[in-house]
This record gives C-alpha cells, sequence and structure tokens, in this order.
C-alpha cells in the first residue's frame, strides 16, 4: 500500500496527454483502465496523479484530509474478492471485521488502483462493476452490507495485454467500464531522460542504456514477455552511479533480469558489449 | 649320347638360320680360340648351337650369346651361357632379356642373386616364358635404378613371390619394371604380410610417389606394421590426400598415425586429415591424445573422423576456431535485437553477405588464433551487414523498383566501376556510423580496419589498380595511402549520413577515377565487410514488407476467413511459372539488369499495379520455398552424437485434400460426438474448495472452532483454518506426428467386431464398427491415423488446446521430410483440413530428427504441458539408419535418445504403435506408461482420446 505524503509529486515524464485525460476522468469520476507492458511506468503515473490531486495543484481541502490517497492492490491469481474488500479475522476469543483495501478506498474517497487486475480471479473482477457504473456501490456480503462510495473514490485499474494468455483476457463486461489509456516504453529519447532522473546517472550513460533498452525490446518474443522495462533500466542507471562497472550492471539489471535463457542473455550481453564502450 | 657338333657343322646350321650370325660365329670364335681351351672353345660353341636350335628366332639369343663373348670372361661367359639355355625352350626372348641384361651386372653376388630367383621361378613355373620374360626385365630394370643392396631385397622379393599364383606374380614383375626406384629392402617386410599390399603400393601412381617420397620411411614403417591385414583402404585414402596435404603436413600425418592402432582407425585419420590444421603439429597430437581410451573401435574411429561431437568439441576448443552454428542463436537474437527485424543468420560462403533475408557467414572463422579473437571478428561483420539495414543502404525511394541500384548505376558509362566505387562509399559510410553508435564495437572496428589494411598492403597491385585501392585504403582510415579520396569521403563521416550521400561521394569519386585508365577487375573484397547483393536485398526487403501489410489484412478480414482462403489459393494457380523465373528470388543474379527481361528502361515503363503484382508473385513463390533444420543424431555404436548429421526439410505447402476432413466427419458422427464428450470432461473444473490452509477468503468454521478449544484448552493452535478455492487452467500444446512410411500403404486386415470385455473401460461396449457401413475396401493404415487425428482436431478446437499436426518421412540421412499440416498457432480451417487430407503414404521412417524437430515446435510453445502423440506402424528405419541395414539397434537408440531429450525438454510423449511386435521395441524406447501396441488398430481414434486425456490432465 503506497502513501503519497511528500510535497513533490512522484517524477512522471508524459508521453503523450495521459495527465489531461486522467484529470478529466477524475473530474467526471470515470473509472481508469491503464494499459502497458512491465514498468513501463503506469503505476509511477498513478502515484503521480494521486499525489496532484490529493496533494499538489489539483487537491482541495476534503481530498488532502485522505490519509492514504493511494490504495494500491498488486493482484495475484489467489486475490480473491476478500482480499479486496475485507475479513473476519481471529483476535482473541472473537472475530473481528477487517476492512480490505478496496473497502478502504470507497470508505475515504481515495484512489483504489488494481495493479494487472487480470491476474485476480474472477470474482473479484466481478465485485468491481457495481463500483464502476452509474450505482458506485459496494456490497459486502458477509456482513450483509452495501456501501455507497465516497464521491472522490476513483478506481483504476491496470492490465498488460502483452503476455497474458487468451485464458487471462479481461472480459468485455468488465473492459467496457473503463477508459483506457495506452501506456508504452517510451521513445529512446525521452527514456534516457527518465533514467537520468531517476538513477543520476551521466547523460551519456543514461543515452547508451536507453539505446539498450530499444534494442532489447526487438528481441521480446524470446523467452521473455516484456523487453526490458524502464525501471530496470533505471536500476542498472542506479549500479553504475554507485562507481559498478557499466558492462556488470547491465549484466546483473538486465541479462540477467529478463531471462534465465543463456543464449538470448549472452545476445543480450552482446548488445551491451556494442553498445558501452569498455 | 652323340659327338658333339663341330665348328663347321654349327657354322652351316647357324648360316641356314641367318647367314649374318653364322659370320660373326666364326669370327668370335676366332677371336676366343686364343683365350680358351679346347674345352671351352667347344661349351662356347656348343651353347650357340643349342640357343639358336632352341626355336623360333633362336638365333636371336645366339647373336646375343655371341656378343657376349667380347664383355664377359671366360669363366662368367660359360656360366651365363648355359644359365640361359635353361631358359630357351618355350621362347627365345627370356633368353634373350638375360643375357642382353646380365652384361651390366658386375656384381657376381648380384648376378647370382637374380639367377638364383630365376631358378626358383624356372622350376615353378617351366612353360612359361612369358613370366619368364617379365622376370629378367624387371629385374635388370631394378637393377638399373637401385643400389646393390635394394636389388637383393628385390630378389628376395621376387623369390618368395615365386610361391604366388601366377597373376599376381605377373603383376608383381609388371609393377617393378615400371616404378623400379623402390625402398626394396623396406618393402620386404610388407611383402611378407598380405600380398596385395604390396602390389597395392607399388601401384600408385607417380603424383601420390612423389608426395609420399618426402615421407617414405614413416610410410613404409607404418605398412610395415600393418603388413598382415589389408592395406588396401588407408592407402587409397592417403593416394589421395598426400598429394594435397604438401611435404610438412604429410609428415605431422605420419607421425599421427603412429599412435594409432589399427589400420582402420589410420584409414579414418587420413581421410579426414585435409580438415586437420596439420601446420599445426602440437595442436593435432593433442586433439588425437584426447581421444576416448577405449576398447570400442566405432567410437575412436567417429572421433578419427570428426564425426562425433567430443572430438569436434575438443578441436575447437584447441584451436579457438569459431563455428557458427555454435553462436547461431545468440547472434540470431543479437542481429534481431541490433536492428529489429527478422534477418535469419545463416552460414554462407567464406565472406559475409546477405540479401535482405539471411544474412551469410562464413560457417567457421579461424582468422586468428584466440577464440575470443574470431568471436570478435563475427560480430564486427555481423555488425557491418546489420548496420546497412540499420543505417539506411536501402533506403532509396523504391517503391515498387524491383532494380533500384543497378538502376542507379546504369546512369554511368562504366556500371560496373559505379557499383564498385558505391560499394566500397557506403561501406565506409556504414562502418563509421556503427562506431558512432555503438562505441563498444568502435575499436575492435578501428583494429579490424588497421589489420586489414596490413592485409591490402602485400597484395599485389598494378598501377591501373592502385586508385581503387587508394579508395579502399581511405575507407579503412589509412591516410598514408588515401590521397584526395579522404576529403571526399569525408561527407560520409556525418553522423547523419545517410545512403543518398553515398551516392553523391560515389559520383564525385567516380569522375576522379573515371578519367584515369583503370584496371576494372574486381577489387579483393575487404574480408569482414563482405558482400551485399543489393538489388536483392532491397527486393526482399521490399517483399518482407508487403507480406506485413498481407499479414495486417488477413487479420483485418479475419472474419470472413474462408473466404480470403479460397481466394488466396485461386490466385496463386494463376501465377505463370516460366514468367516468374526471371525474378525468382533463390537466383540472384535474376534481377540483375543483366536480364534482359527487367531492362533498366523497363522500369520506367511500368505501372505501379504492375510492380506491385509482380512482388506479390514473389513473394508467393518465397512462402513455398520450404525450410531447412540440420539435426544431431546419436549413435550407439560410439556412444556419441553425430554433429548435425541429418537434414529435415519442413514443408508448409502440401498437398492438398480438401474432401477428406468432411467425409471422415459425415463418416463418423457418432464417433467424433464420443470423442468430443470424451475430451470435454477434461475442461478446467469449477472452483474447488480447499480446506485448512493457512490463508484463504473464509474462515474454516470447523477448524476455527478446533483451533479455539485447542487454544482453551493451552495446546497451540493450528494455524489452517482458512478455505481457499482454487482452480487449476488448461494451458496445453499438443503435437501429433504422423508416421507417412510407406508401410502405412497397407490395407487394415478387415476383422470382425469384437466385443471384448476390457474391465477397464465402458466405452469400448460401443465398438468403432457400429459407426460404418460395410465397405468395399479396407482402408489404409495411414487413413486411419488420418481419421484418428481429424477426429481429434474437431475435439480439440471445442476444448481450446493448442495443438499441431505434423507428418513425417524420408529417405535417407540428408532428406528427412516433414510436413507441417497445421501449425500451433494456425486455425484450423479450410486449408489445415486440406493439408490433413493430403497426408499421403512416402518412404522410411527415420524418426529420430523428426521427434527432434517436434520437440523443438513443441518447446518454442512454451506452454505448461507439452505433448508429444506419435502414431506409427513399426520401428524406426532408413536405408542409412546405422551401418547395417538389417539392424534394428541404431534407429532404436536414436529414437530413444530423442524421446529422452524430448523429455528433458519438458515433452512428454507417448507412441501409439499398431505394429503388433511394438512391444519388443517400444519397451526399450519408453517406459511402459508411455507407449500402447493396438491390437485393433479400429480403435485408434478411442485410444487416442484417451491417451490425450491421460497426457494433459
Amino acid at each position: 500500500m503506497n502513501q503519497v505524503v511528500d510535497d513533490t509529486a512522484p517524477y512522471y515524464s508524459p508521453i503523450a496527454d495521459e495527465v489531461e485525460i486522467f484529470l478529466t476522468a477524475y473530474e467526471q469520476r470515470l473509472p481508469v483502465l491503464l494499459k502497458g507492458p512491465t514498468g513501463c511506468g503506469k503505476t509511477r503515473f498513478v502515484e503521480h496523479m494521486a499525489h496532484r490531486l490529493y496533494r499538489g495543484q489539483e487537491s482541495d481541502s476534503v481530498r488532502q484530509a485522505v490519509s492514504e490517497p493511494l490504495q494500491t492492490v498488486a493482484c495475484h491469481e489467489d486475490l480473491s474478492a476478500t482480499d479486496l474488500v475485507g475479513r473476519f479475522l481471529l483476535q482473541g476469543d472473537e472475530t473481528v471485521w477487517q476492512d480490505g483495501p478496496l473497502t478502504r478506498s470507497v470508505k475515504e474517497g481515495a484512489i483504489c488502483y488494481l495493479d494487472e487486475i487480470v491476474e485476480a480471479r474472477k470474482d473479484s473482477t466481478v465485485l468491481i462493476h457495481s463500483l464502476t457504473d452509474h450505482r458506485r456501490i459496494l456490497p459486502i456480503e458477509k456482513r450483509g452490507e452495501t456501501l455507497t462510495a465516497h464521491e472522490n473514490f476513483l478506481l483504476v485499474i491496470s492490465y498488460n495485454p502483452g503476455y497474458q494468455n487468451v485464458l487471462k483476457d479481461l472480459k468485455p463486461s468488465t473492459r467496457q467500464r473503463f477508459i483506457a489509456i495506452d501506456f508504452d516504453y517510451p521513445e529512446e529519447e525521452q527514456e534516457a531522460l527518465v533514467i537520468a532522473h531517476e538513477s543520476g546517472v551521466s547523460e551519456q550513460l543514461s543515452i547508451s542504456l536507453a539505446r539498450l533498452g530499444s534494442r532489447v525490446r526487438n528481441l521480446k518474443q524470446h523467452g521473455f514477455d516484456e523487453g526490458v522495462s524502464t525501471r530496470l533500466l533505471v536500476y542498472a542507471g542506479q549500479m553504475m552511479v554507485k562507481n559498478v562497472e557499466p558492462l556488470r550492471a547491465c549484466e546483473v539489471a538486465v541479462c540477467k533480469a529478463v531471462t534465465d535463457d543463456v543464449d538470448v542473455q549472452q545476445a543480450i550481453g552482446e548488445l551491451a558489449k556494442a553498445i558501452f564502450p569498455h | 649320347m652323340s659327338e658333339p657338333l663341330t665348328k663347321a657343322e654349327i657354322e652351316a646350321g647357324l648360316r641356314r638360320l641367318k647367314p649374318a650370325v653364322a659370320d660373326r660365329f666364326l669370327e668370335v670364335s676366332d677371336t676366343l680360340e686364343s683365350s680358351l681351351d679346347s674345352q671351352q672353345l667347344q661349351q662356347w660353341q656348343s651353347i650357340c648351337w643349342q640357343l639358336a636350335d632352341a626355336g623360333w628366332h633362336g638365333w636371336e639369343t645366339a647373336n646375343d650369346f655371341i656378343h657376349l663373348a667380347e664383355i664377359l670372361d671366360t669363366d662368367r661367359l660359360l656360366s651365363a651361357g648355359s644359365y640361359s639355355l635353361g631358359f630357351v625352350k618355350s621362347s627365345f626372348e627370356p633368353g634373350r632379356t638375360y643375357l642382353r641384361g646380365i652384361a651390366q651386372i658386375s656384381d657376381d653376388t648380384l648376378r647370382a642373386q637374380i639367377e638364383a630367383a630365376g631358378e626358383v621361378l624356372l622350376s615353378r613355373f617351366q612353360q612359361a616364358s612369358n613370366l619368364h620374360n617379365h622376370y629378367f626385365n624387371a629385374a635388370f630394370t631394378v637393377a638399373e635404378s637401385c643400389d646393390p643392396e635394394s636389388l637383393l631385397a628385390w630378389c628376395q622379393i621376387a623369390e618368395k613371390s615365386c610361391d604366388l599364383e601366377r597373376p599376381s606374380l605377373l603383376k608383381f614383375l609388371q609393377l617393378s619394371e615400371r616404378v623400379p626406384d623402390q625402398h626394396w629392402s623396406a618393402l620386404i617386410v610388407v611383402s611378407e604380410g598380405l600380398y596385395s599390399n604390396l602390389l597395392e603400393l607399388l601401384s600408385f601412381s607417380s603424383d601420390v610417389q612423389r608426395a609420399l617420397a618426402p615421407v617414405e620411411t614413416e610410410f613404409l614403417e607404418l605398412a610395415g606394421r600393418f603388413a598382415e591385414v589389408s592395406l588396401e583402404d588407408c592407402l587409397a585414402a592417403l593416394a589421395k590426400t598426400l598429394p594435397l596435404l604438401g611435404e610438412s603436413r604429410s609428415r605431422t600425418l605420419m607421425g599421427l598415425l603412429d599412435s594409432l592402432h589399427t589400420i582402420e582407425q589410420c584409414t579414418a585419420l587420413v581421410n579426414e586429415a585435409e580438415h586437420l590444421p596439420l601446420d599445426q603439429e602440437w595442436l593435432v597430437t593433442e586433439w588425437l591424445s584426447r581421444r576416448p581410451e577405449t576398447d570400442n573401435e566405432q567410437a575412436t574411429i567417429a572421433y578419427l573422423q570428426l564425426a562425433s561431437a567430443q572430438s569436434e568439441s575438443q578441436l575447437q576448443s584447441l584451436m579457438g576456431k569459431v563455428r557458427l552454428h555454435e553462436e547461431q542463436r545468440s547472434l540470431q537474437l543479437f542481429a534481431e535485437g541490433l536492428c529489429g527485424t527478422r534477418l535469419r543468420i545463416e552460414a554462407g560462403e567464406s565472406l559475409p553477405s546477405s540479401d535482405g533475408l539471411v544474412i551469410y557467414l562464413p560457417s567457421e572463422i579461424a582468422f586468428y588464433k584466440t577464440r575470443l579473437e574470431n568471436y570478435r571478428w563475427l560480430k564486427i561483420a555481423l555488425m557491418h551487414q546489420l548496420g546497412c539495414y540499420e543505417f539506411g543502404t536501402f533506403d532509396l525511394n523504391a517503391e515498387g523498383s524491383l532494380a533500384i541500384f543497378s538502376k542507379q548505376f546504369n546512369q554511368y558509362e562504366q556500371p560496373m566501376l559505379a557499383e564498385q566505387i558505391f560499394t566500397i562509399c557506403e561501406a565506409a559510410r556504414i562502418d563509421w556510423r556503427v562506431a558512432a553508435e555503438y562505441p563498444g564495437v568502435a575499436q575492435h572496428l578501428r583494429k579490424e580496419k588497421a589489420s586489414e589494411v596490413l592485409r591490402r598492403e602485400s597484395l599485389d597491385l598494378s598501377r591501373r589498380a592502385q586508385l581503387l585501392e587508394s579508395l579502399i585504403a581511405a575507407s579503412l582510415d589509412e591516410t598514408r595511402r588515401s590521397g584526395e579520396f579522404e576529403q571526399l569521403l569525408k561527407p560520409l563521416r556525418e553522423t547523419n549520413s545517410t545512403v543518398q550521400d553515398s551516392l553523391l561521394v560515389m559520383a564525385s569519386c567516380y569522375e576522379l577515377i573515371s578519367r584515369s585508365d583503370i584496371d576494372l577487375a574486381p577489387r579483393a573484397l575487404v574480408a569482414y565487410r563482405g558482400h551485399i547483393a543489393l538489388d536483392d536485398a532491397s527486393l526482399n526487403l521490399q517483399l518482407t514488407a508487403l507480406e506485413e501489410l498481407q499479414a495486417e489484412l488477413s487479420e483485418e478480414f479475419a472474419d470472413e476467413e474462408d473466404g480470403m482462403e479460397m481466394h488466396g489459393s485461386s490466385d496463386s494457380s494463376d501465377i505463370d511459372v516460366d514468367e516468374l523465373e526471371a525474378g525468382e528470388v533463390d537466383n540472384p543474379s535474376a534481377v540483375m539488369p543483366a536480364d534482359d527481361e527487367i531492362s533498366p528502361d523497363g522500369f520506367d515503363q511500368m505501372e505501379d499495379p504492375v510492380n506491385l503484382k509482380r512482388l506479390q508473385q514473389l513473394l508467393e513463390r518465397r512462402q513455398a520455398v520450404e525450410q531447412t533444420f540440420r539435426y544431431d543424431e546419436w549413435d550407439y555404436t560410439i556412444q556419441d552424437y553425430r554433429r548435425r548429421f541429418c537434414t529435415l526439410f519442413e514443408f508448409r505447402q502440401l498437398e492438398q485434400d480438401f474432401d477428406f476432413v468432411p467425409n471422415t466427419l459425415a463418416e463418423h458422427r457418432a464417433l467424433a460426438n464420443r470423442v468430443r464428450r470424451q475430451l470435454n470432461m477434461l475442461r478446467p473444473e469449477l472452483l474447488r474448495k480447499v480446506k485448512g490452509v493457512s490463508d484463504g477468503e473464509e474462515l474454516d468454521l470447523e477448524r476455527a472452532i478446533e483451533a479455539m478449544v485447542d487454544k482453551k484448552s493451552g495446546v497451540s493452535p493450528s494455524e489452517h483454518i482458512y478455505v481457499q478455492r482454487q482452480r487449476k487452467e488448461r494451458d496445453v500444446a499438443a503435437l501429433f506426428l504422423l508416421d507417412m512410411s510407406a508401410s502405412t500403404d497397407d490395407l487394415i486386415e478387415p476383422e470382425p467386431p469384437v466385443y471384448v470385455d476390457h474391465e477397464d473401460d465402458y466405452l469400448h461396449g460401443f465398438s468403432f464398427e457400429t459407426d460404418e457401413p460395410a465397405k468395399e475396401r479396407g482402408k489404409t493404415i495411414l487413413e486411419l491415423e488420418k481419421e484418428s487425428v481429424v477426429l481429434m482436431a474437431e475435439a480439440l478446437e471445442g476444448l481450446g488446446d493448442s495443438y499441431a499436426v505434423c507428418g513425417f518421412s524420408g529417405y535417407g540421412k540428408d532428406r528427412i521430410e516433414y510436413y507441417v499440416c497445421k501449425d500451433f498457432d494456425q486455425p484450423y480451417n479450410y486449408h489445415a483440413k486440406a493439408n490433413i487430407g493430403g497426408i499421403k503414404p512416402c518412404r522410411s521412417t527415420r524418426m529420430g530428427p523428426a521427434i527432434r524437430h517436434a520437440t523443438k515446435m513443441l518447446a518454442e510453445t512454451e506452454s505448461r504441458i507439452k505433448a508429444l502423440i506419435i502414431i506409427s506402424d513399426g520401428y524406426p528405419q532408413d536405408f542409412d539408419y546405422g551401418q547395417d541395414r538389417n539392424s534394428k539397434d541404431y534407429g532404436i537408440k536414436d529414437t530413444t535418445k530423442a524421446l529422452s531429450e524430448a523429455s528433458q525438454k519438458g515433452v512428454q510423449s507417448f507412441c501409439l504403435t499398431v505394429d503388433p511386435g511394438g512391444h519388443d521395441y517400444l519397451r526399450e524406447m519408453c517406459p511402459d506408461q508411455q507407449y500402447m501396441v493396438m491390437q485393433d488398430i479400429t480403435q485408434l481414434p478411442d485410444e487416442l482420446s484417451k491417451v490425450y486425456r491421460g497426457l494433459t490432465s
């Protein structure tokens, strides 16, 4: 569960008009679906937007009062409705109800961000249906009650169309409740800026890293489903800042991280050797 | 005994025969009177007469004998004379040869030896005057060209040879005559062994003799060592190889043979010697000493032939040689990463080249001593080729044109020269851009350029070639020899230079060069830059773009799939193949302007749609080309893999039969439903509650209470008090591999419907036969295989598993055919159905490579469950599946290995066979639960679905 407490908004470098679209969607309280590959900045984008809406220039006093403006849930294949809504726990001799993250944000009026929604079980995706249309309600079966969402509540989900197989596609009934914003890895130049900013690495190295990133992404069908993410490139940059030799940094943060296939690792290693002077 | 003839009588007799001889006789006889006593004289005269009187042309012998009197002393004269008498009984020739030859031999011992061997010969073959004649001819020829010692040895051999049959002896004598100059003393050992070896050895041609000369001692030693066995193969191998090797390498080779234990091993090594780095003696010696220490002769031989994987890798690691096929995948990935497009990397000629589809690299790189350097070279060569694609060599505005480059060059008076200049300029530009863009390779590129400059300095150049050479020097950053060109090439050093810049620079260079009288012979290529077929590459890139466009379009029309396919197929039949010949993609020269049909002028007139149509036709041709794969094969006799031993061709354009699938379905409606029902049971179950887990959605009331009770009573409570709901999803890829061997064409014996009690199977209640009406003609095994697969396919479509249907056959290790009827990602449509319908019985059953290929296809799907189902009708066999054609072992062992490789790669395999004798070998090939022998082949569809269920659930 992330918190946005800082005064400065988390760094985000827009690719297109996604910031404006999101603001408008929030104004109209339209649920948002973010599509894009791993590590391209979806989560960072939501954090950035949450900060702007709850702490930054677009906030108001009600929103500033929300203690946790962003509830992030990383969905996994065992994530069930219970995990989102809440459950009874044993505490001492009695059962106590504990709100799940979704329930908390519905009550408080925060942004609830369900990351990689298709990973979750179908029952949990159905659960959000009533929250994402005009009703804006959350039924809590186990307690026999129905919550009406706070007016500031917004549901944001993300989904990665790349590697999930057919069985894990979003159902149209779910999909068609969201406006969808596409994400992809930024262009080389922009990615270099992001890497430089995030890792503090020199401009020269960040350009090389971005170049490596785009080359490695050409290989994404081979054993790893996504290209190398911007996140990993930033990691590599962070290693370099601490004086790890560039090729070694690429080896640990890129080659070995994206795949277990030895040939692919070797190929990426050779790409790095071509790009970084050594 | 009658009185000896008088001198006068002899003279008269001689005069009757040949007056000249009589005159000579008188003359010599008179001279001799002074030196010989009367008895000797009489003996001499008598010999003269006996020789002359011996038969036809006897006077010739007599004449020679008379002549001898002037040369030899008395004793020798008379003994030679009496000796010769023994040989003149059936022909004058041997005697004459002897008498003429003996005069040359001054040494008594030698003479005695020759005569002694002659005696032996005479005693064994009394009437064989031809043989005798050959003997003396040979003896004296050898005497002429060898030293006494060697001659003695020869006599010894010859004497011994008299024990042989006449033809061998004759051959020996003839060969001795032909090649008298031998180390006969060394050959004694050889002659004592297998005699044919000696003959074999002597029959070498003069080339071989010459090649053999420097290593003769070693060689004879070898021959002596293996004298008891046939040297024939080894000698043939040496005869073939030695002339190619040269002196020092031959010496090394002979040295290596010393340490081998059998002649077969020697033969194997000699045969492969050409491919060994014999100029590095320590290396090959080391390689040889690393051979497996085993009694397994086959394994050793395979090692020596460089056929086994171990041998190859040992040699390679010693040599620092880089072999492309071992680096191929990672380089392929590297290439794909670097420029994003899918360019295949394949082994080609000695220099790199590319054609827009494939980048050809040398299959072995041994420019340098170490592996690292060789690998770097390979990488630089690859990056140069890739650079052409990345940095826009083909970015000329080439919309719909077929020979855009030729068109450019043809604007010049000397298009060839223009092309050469352009190639150099463009290569220089690419190198500079690669260096700028990829600092990591910049320094290696610099080094490579420098060593290329060095290499070129040693080239012998005519003055007229100097200009172009200077241009090349400029392109290689060599300032000393580049002259004006350095300045001219400057624009290409810009980091944003394009192919247009190269064209401009080419124009100015052309102007400079064409002014002088220039040698137009193509310059030696810069090794790492190799060659690019400009027009081919540009054409292929356009085709690829078109292909992608088509793919996009067909995706858009995916809903009207069948309609599209129909359209496509009718189109392809329209192609006029003859018309296409000229532009065939495989033929690089075809699109060159030299071809009359596509003259450069023609391009301007070509309307775009025409060009497009042409491109489309070329594209279809390209898609029809089959792909080839090489696979290792397990040889149990050497306990190692034979590297890249089999060649497998994958076909995707197959003969089609559109009626088969609908007919099958109509015929077996009930069975189809049953198979579908059975498979539907595999559908993922609904959510299942799992109780007693540590984390879950709900509390498990009972366990929670228990935990509470435990807690109250002071026992530590269990944490497993939650209920979770789980379910499994299917992620299955299945490949059906059909045996298409000729034997599957056999008819199935019509059996009466059998209703046996199969206690374990309720489905046998419905027997397969009940679905069928009585037929006039039985079905073949293959038809039934196909039907079963069709039924499975229909059912699998419902289940949603991804599956492929393939068939295999072939003939020999170099032609394994693999037919892909339906690939995993291909829809089960009109086409796929027709492909399955079109499967026909072909030839052999070489199962190993087919299984390896199927495994490769399955592994690429990355599904969680990968199932390989093989349906065959007999044991694996092929005409060259193992050395012994009648032995099943080789094929079975290889197949076993292929199956275990499959299981290592996570592929579960299952063999279904209809061969009643299948238990014998299947038990060896796979574990019990992974095969099934069908007693009644008509049960195949039922069994298949059961097997499928077993494998994938």
